[in-house]
């Protein structure tokens, strides 16, 4: 267990770091994320990357738990939260536009995108995460990519036009 | 640039990736571990004295805990073996322990608030680590003589020995400290556990 959320931690960070608000709510979940799979040690996969996508699983449990309730501090992550304080790395400007794109897709749609684009899943791995069959996440992310290509065509056909 | 890399380059800012962050990551996980292993263990050892205290060994496994008090605490053994030990002390709440009327949530986050105050400030040196073991090994007596045969658990020994000796000791002058602070049975309170490593 340890050797697995050692591999997988930074990994588990990035992906609450890009579903919070605040950065600092990211440590609490990963801490959280940590006790739940300690936990359930006795059901760890064998393989390593299923352990993997276990731990990713319990990820999305526990951020989405945290969207329905309150989230309390947990005094185990006050080294992580202090650490998120000082380490932030600055956010590039030109990577906005798009991810405004991203955020304005269909939940369903997000989603799978941010998987696969942010946090490095196939689309196999980003659908069991999600719950669902290969073959409607296929679907479903063609269809976000048809609309992110279409928003940012959009997006970027006035500034064409301006400079004209 | 292709819609590929467009999306990768999206992804929103995280903390840079570093050797500190990969240290207070590792303590993380240990932490975690030494935080849900603590009463597992504390239930097969069935100290009776430790339940009630508290205390918690974790250095068979040699846990490394990030917790409430800044920094770890040196420690030398009687053998010569360096070692660092952490004290964590949080509201029983955090430990899925219901809230009682005696203790509702507020009340046990201020006695964690001061346990943790103590625990900053306390004077490790002032331990006595022979008297401490010696009375760690007199609980550990009494336990295994109450534990059904076959069910008992190995004496401790060497480093765990004295380092869980000596956390009995911090939990015990903590409980005083709570006590007379106006925390009237502090272990209803405040969960408190002990992690370590030694080189």
């Amino acid at each position: 267990m340890r050797s697995a959320l050692r591999s997988a931690s930074a990994d588990l960070l990035r992906y609450f770091e890009r579903r919070v608000r605040d950065l600092e709510d990211a440590a609490d979940l990963l801490a959280e994320t940590m006790l739940q799979a300690w936990r359930r040690r006795d059901v760890l996969p064998a393989e390593d990357e299923r352990r993997r996508m276990w731990l990713f699983t319990i990820a999305a449990h526990v951020l989405a738990n945290q969207r329905r309730a309150v989230r309390r501090r947990s005094a185990l992550a006050e080294q992580l939260r202090s650490h998120l304080q000082q380490e932030s790395a600055s956010d590039p400007a030109e990577a906005t536009a798009v991810r405004d794109a991203v955020l304005r897709l269909h939940a369903a749609q997000r989603e799978l995108v941010m998987l696969i684009h942010w946090d490095g899943f196939t689309i196999v791995e980003a659908a069991e995460l999600l719950g669902l069959n290969p073959s409607t996440a296929r679907s479903r992310y063609a269809a976000a990519r048809e609309r992110l290509s279409e928003a940012l065509t959009d997006a970027a056909a006035p500034a064409s036009a301006g400079r004209t | 640039m292709d819609l590929d890399e467009l999306l990768r380059r999206s992804a929103p800012p995280s903390a840079r990736h570093s050797p500190a962050l990969d240290r207070t990551l590792d303590r993380l996980v240990v932490a975690t571990e030494a935080h849900v292993r603590a009463p597992r263990r504390l239930r097969r050892f069935g100290f009776v004295a430790a339940a009630t205290t508290g205390v918690v060994g974790l250095g068979t496994v040699g846990a490394v805990a990030a917790g409430l008090v800044p920094g770890w605490v040196p420690w030398a053994t009687e053998s010569g073996r360096s070692c660092q030990m952490q004290f964590i002390a949080q509201p029983r709440g955090d430990d899925g322990e219901p809230a009682t009327v005696e203790y509702p949530a507020a009340d046990q986050q201020r006695a964690a608030d001061e346990a943790r105050r103590f625990l900053a400030d306390f004077d490790y040196r002032s331990i006595d680590t022979s008297q401490a073991i010696a009375q760690w090994q007199r609980s550990e007596d009494a336990a295994i003589a109450a534990t059904v045969p076959g069910e008992q658990q190995p004496r401790l020994d060497g480093a765990d020995l004295e380092l869980s000796a000596v956390g009995r000791v911090v939990w015990l002058r903590l409980q005083a400290h709570l006590e007379a602070e106006g925390f009237t049975r502090p272990a209803d309170a405040v969960g408190f556990a002990q992690a370590w490593r030694c080189e």
